[in-house]
């Protein structure tokens, strides 16, 4: 009883500590919402206003956006915290900064489940409470992470089932299957688990034909609609866009030409062996994977630095050791690495959150070796002085961490996160009344035009223009390669400033390359948008 | 006991590599390596250049000590180190584009061949081991550092190699010390080899880095913190400790992730052998057996590590006789293995090499020297940095 006190509030300890990382200023760090958020948000907005989406479809299983198709889950969603708190950052982020933090206390359950001991739960949830990579995508409204905490829930209740908790045979279908409505890389890694787990425990599932065929059927019908939408809706797009087929490298320094199909498929083999194999790579987990600042070699991993021992220790602990469901946590790893692996961008830490539970069973179990390793070292000043070392490394990496996130990531990565447009979008709108019309160049950069982004996306969302009237307001676009959008008086388009010179009484948003050098002596600049790291993202010119 | 008849197999394995090497150059001529010369040529100022057909001798060389190794070390399937070695292109590329390294690879083998039949008592051993690290140590700027090194670790970690090695300590000792005398007479040619050579903290990226990262955390009011984790101290420590782990991932030895020649598409050990490397890795560290080999093993990624390069596959090819010997090691338990589904795995990796093996045929008479092209242009000569 008392010990069951202790575990429950430290693990209550943990969740606020967690709660803590995760919803901390959530709505200014990272610096700005990103594309992806702001297309959330305003479909969200639009649902939950008029029940269907900007582009007017009721009620959508798949969400059309610029160039891709959003997945359901993550919309609907958020309808609850933008009724509850507004459209703002904060209630786009709120959802992922709950999921995250329901994570440390379902974890601790999952962990006490397989485990049956509660100094071990109680360390894998102080583990995720503080990992990074938890952290990092709670604070944004990045949809993989809700996946991972339904695949956590779906694949804790397949083990149950597996323990002959039938009842649990629908919820473990549910949940494993609604992570295929929340995100794209896990509508990969389910298909992909089910088959290896089938090939691992086929006896069993031959004993329980009856059950086995309950699943299944409970799967197929849950997953229809998404099949219908996969495969006739346009949500397929999705994949045809990232395979890896159209890897650039593999395109120009692998084939020397793009990819002409099966000639080429045992190429695109021994190429995805190679993306598959650079997962073993130590440097994406523990030095760089997140991608939080420009400079390659030292950013962040999706784990800490500190925790590398213990992670190759627990590598090998689980080889040796009996572990309740080892096979399929061996197969929950292997087919998680599949679908990062097969697209066609870099390695990304988001498309692998999936896995994080059991690399996080890896870390714990290493550090219970670890420790256990110490406490046979004989010589106590030995001893003592390798904990001190290790705890000062420990301290050293956290507090990289930290000036990592606080200081180095919104000025590095400002930029990407399309840092200036919720400025530039309140601007305009409170000054777009006293212009005809108001156009905006849909490239920005500091060194150069070479990010394109959704800007209109923005100017809807922070001036929370009436969803009901953007679905039936005239639109004018362009095309592929005359990139050009039109609604009401705004126009989403390249400046060209020889010719848009002449036009008068007209509003202008564009990066400092969209003008000519001269425009601040010319006078006509009303207002420049500076980055974090000071450099000027947008100027906001009058004509 | 060699006889005709054990020769058979060793004879076929060797045309098996020399084939393999052959076709790679047909294809790869005329690009080659640029700059190498022997460690004590450079120190004295003179200049000699291995020809192709020596190291294409070598290399056969090499197939040789192999299998002379796999009988020391496994009884049964004492051909497997010499056929891994013979199907891996590495040792093909590494000739076909006329690499030193060949050379120091045969005398890396020939150094623990030495080593280890002087451990089961022959005089011919120590003859062989000395002479190995003479040449060694007088060919190579790293191999100056490695082998004294290596030794010195043998000696510290085992027993019985402290008694035999102790005999003759004074006068391998010698032989490093000879050569110091000849660096010191020769101080500044040998600064030039050094700077040439160990490129490791060269890279400006490093200080770019730290002023970076304690500029913006000074100007956010954060100096302290900036002081405590990002100094060139502990950043040039996680570098080194990234650059060495890079060099024992499996995407390094088993893929194209690190190009041969800094160009193919073909990887140093072909994919399909990879289960039994990790089966050999399992294997090794359940004996417990000379544990110590493998730390000590790692001296010999030094040359890669101190290259500017993220990894230098040229270099790395001394590292190569103990990948050999997990990947044989690998083989031969899976081969003794009787057990259903380690035949299917087996029956998978066989597969997998054919497979292999006719895809990078493909890829070499197709594309490998265009590929070339792409990366460095018509000069055909690759530098090793």
């Amino acid at each position: 009883m008392k010990k069951s006190i202790v575990a429950f509030s430290a693990l209550f300890l943990i969740t606020i500590l967690g709660a803590f990382l995760r919803f901390y200023a959530i709505g200014k760090n990272p610096p700005s919402l990103n594309g992806d958020e702001v297309s959330f948000g305003y479909s969200a907005y639009s649902v939950s206003k008029t029940g269907r989406d900007e582009n007017g479809k009721f009620m959508p299983l798949v969400f059309q956006s610029i160039g891709d198709y959003k997945n359901p889950v993550p919309v609907y969603l958020m309808i609850a915290p933008i009724e509850l708190f507004g459209v703002n950052n904060f209630a786009v982020r709120f959802n992922n900064a709950l999921f995250g933090t329901l994570f440390i206390p379902v974890f601790y359950f999952f962990l006490l489940y397989i485990f049956g001991n509660k100094k071990i739960s109680i360390l894998g949830s102080f583990f995720m409470s503080i990992s990074m990579w938890y952290v990092f995508f709670s604070r944004q409204a990045y949809e993989g992470l809700v996946a991972s905490f339904f695949i956590l829930l779906g694949i804790w209740f397949f083990m149950k089932v597996f323990d002959g908790k039938w009842k649990f045979i629908f919820p473990s279908a549910f949940f494993l299957v609604l992570t295929m409505y929340t995100a794209f890389a896990p509508r990969m890694f389910i298909p992909f688990f089910l088959i290896g787990v089938c090939v691992l425990k086929y006896k069993y599932l031959i004993r329980n034909w009856k059950k086995s065929f309950t699943f299944g059927v409970d799967c197929f019908v849950l997953v229809l609609p998404l099949l219908y939408v996969t495969l006739f809706g346009g949500a397929g797009t999705r994949f045809s866009m990232v395979f890896l087929a159209g890897d650039v490298d593999f395109a120009r320094y692998v084939l020397l030409r793009n990819f002409g199909g099966l000639k080429d498929v045992p190429y695109l083999f021994f190429f995805w062996a190679k993306r598959y194999l650079n997962y073993l790579n130590l440097d994406f987990w523990f030095f760089n994977g997140l991608h939080m600042t420009s400079q390659s070699k030292f950013g962040l991993g999706p784990l800490y630095l500190y925790e590398a021992p213990f992670f190759l220790l627990g590598v090998w602990k689980f080889l040796k050791t009996q572990i309740r469901h080892k096979g399929v946590f061996a197969v929950w790893i292997l087919a998680g690495l599949i679908p990062d692996s097969i697209t066609n961008n870099e390695q990304h830490a988001g498309r692998l959150i999936h896995i994080a539970p059991v690399l996080i069973v890896f870390i714990i179990l290493g550090f219970t070796e670890f420790v256990h390793l110490i406490r046979r070292i004989k010589g106590k000043f030995l001893k003592v002085s390798l904990v001190s070392l290790y705890c000062c490394f420990i301290l050293a990496v956290l507090v990289h961490a930290y000036l990592t996130v606080s200081v180095h990531f919104p000025i590095e990565k400002g930029e990407t996160y399309n840092e200036g447009l919720e400025e530039v979008s309140n601007f305009v709108w409170h000054h777009s009344k006293d212009y005809n019309e108001v156009i905006y160049d849909t490239r920005h950069g500091v060194d150069g035009p070479y990010i394109a982004a959704d800007p209109f996306l923005y100017l809807l969302f922070y001036s929370k223009f009436d969803p009901a009237i953007y679905q039936t307001i005239p639109k004018t676009y362009g095309s592929h390669d005359d990139p050009y959008f039109k609604f009401d008086k705004y126009v989403f388009t390249y400046i060209n400033w020889p010719k848009d010179a002449k036009k008068k009484n007209t509003l202008f948003v564009g990066s400092p390359w969209s003008f000519p050098a001269d425009i601040i002596k010319q006078g006509k600049v009303l207002k420049i948008i500076y980055l974090t790291n000071g450099s000027p993202a947008y100027y906001i010119v009058s004509n | 006991m060699i006889t005709r008849k054990n020769l058979v197999y060793p004879f076929l394995i060797i045309v098996l590599h020399q084939l393999l090497t052959v076709y790679i150059h047909v294809f790869l001529f005329p690009i080659g390596y640029l700059n190498q010369n022997l460690f004590i040529l450079d120190l004295l100022g003179k200049s000699y250049t291995l020809s192709f057909w020596w190291i294409f001798t070598l290399d056969a060389l090499n197939v040789v000590v192999f299998w002379l190794l796999g009988r020391e070390l496994f009884s049964k399937y004492s051909y497997m180190p010499a056929f891994v070695y013979a199907i891996s292109p590495w040792g093909s590329y590494s000739t076909s584009a006329c690499s030193i390294y060949v050379l120091y690879l045969f005398v890396v083998l020939a150094f623990f061949y030495g080593l280890i039949i002087t451990k089961k008592g022959s005089k011919k051993g120590m003859l062989i081991f000395v002479a190995a690290f003479f040449i060694g140590v007088y060919g190579s700027f790293y191999l100056f550092v490695v082998f004294p090194l290596f030794i010195l670790g043998l000696y510290l970690a085992d027993k019985s190699l402290r008694k035999m090695v102790g005999k003759y300590m004074l006068f391998i000792f010698l032989i490093p010390t000879s050569l110091a005398l000849i660096v010191f007479a020769n101080w500044h040619p040998f600064i030039n080899i050094l700077s040439n050579n160990v490129m490791l903290f060269s890279d400006p990226g490093l200080v770019n880095v730290v002023n970076q990262y304690r500029g913006e955390s000074d100007v956010a009011g954060l100096h302290l913190m900036g002081r405590l984790s990002e100094n060139r101290y502990l950043f040039s420590l996680e570098f080194l400790a990234d650059k060495f782990l890079l060099h024992i991932m499996p995407a390094t030895i088993f893929t194209s992730k690190e190009k041969l020649l800094g160009f193919s598409f073909t990887p140093p050990i072909f994919l399909g052998l990879i289960v039994p490397f990790f089966y050999g890795v399992w294997v090794l560290i359940n004996t417990k057996r000379q544990l110590y080999l493998i730390p000590l093993s790692f001296l010999f990624i030094i040359p890669s590590l101190l290259s500017k390069e993220g990894i230098s596959l040229n270099r790395f090819i001394i590292f190569l006789p103990f990948l050999v010997y997990v990947l044989s090691l690998g083989v031969a338990k899976l081969l003794e293995n009787k057990q259903r589904w380690l035949r299917i795995v087996l029956t998978s990796t066989a597969l997998l090499l054919i497979f292999q093996i006719l895809v990078a045929a493909s890829d070499v008479r197709t594309r490998e020297f265009e590929r070339y092209i792409r990366y460095f242009g018509q000069n055909y000569e690759i530098v090793d940095k």
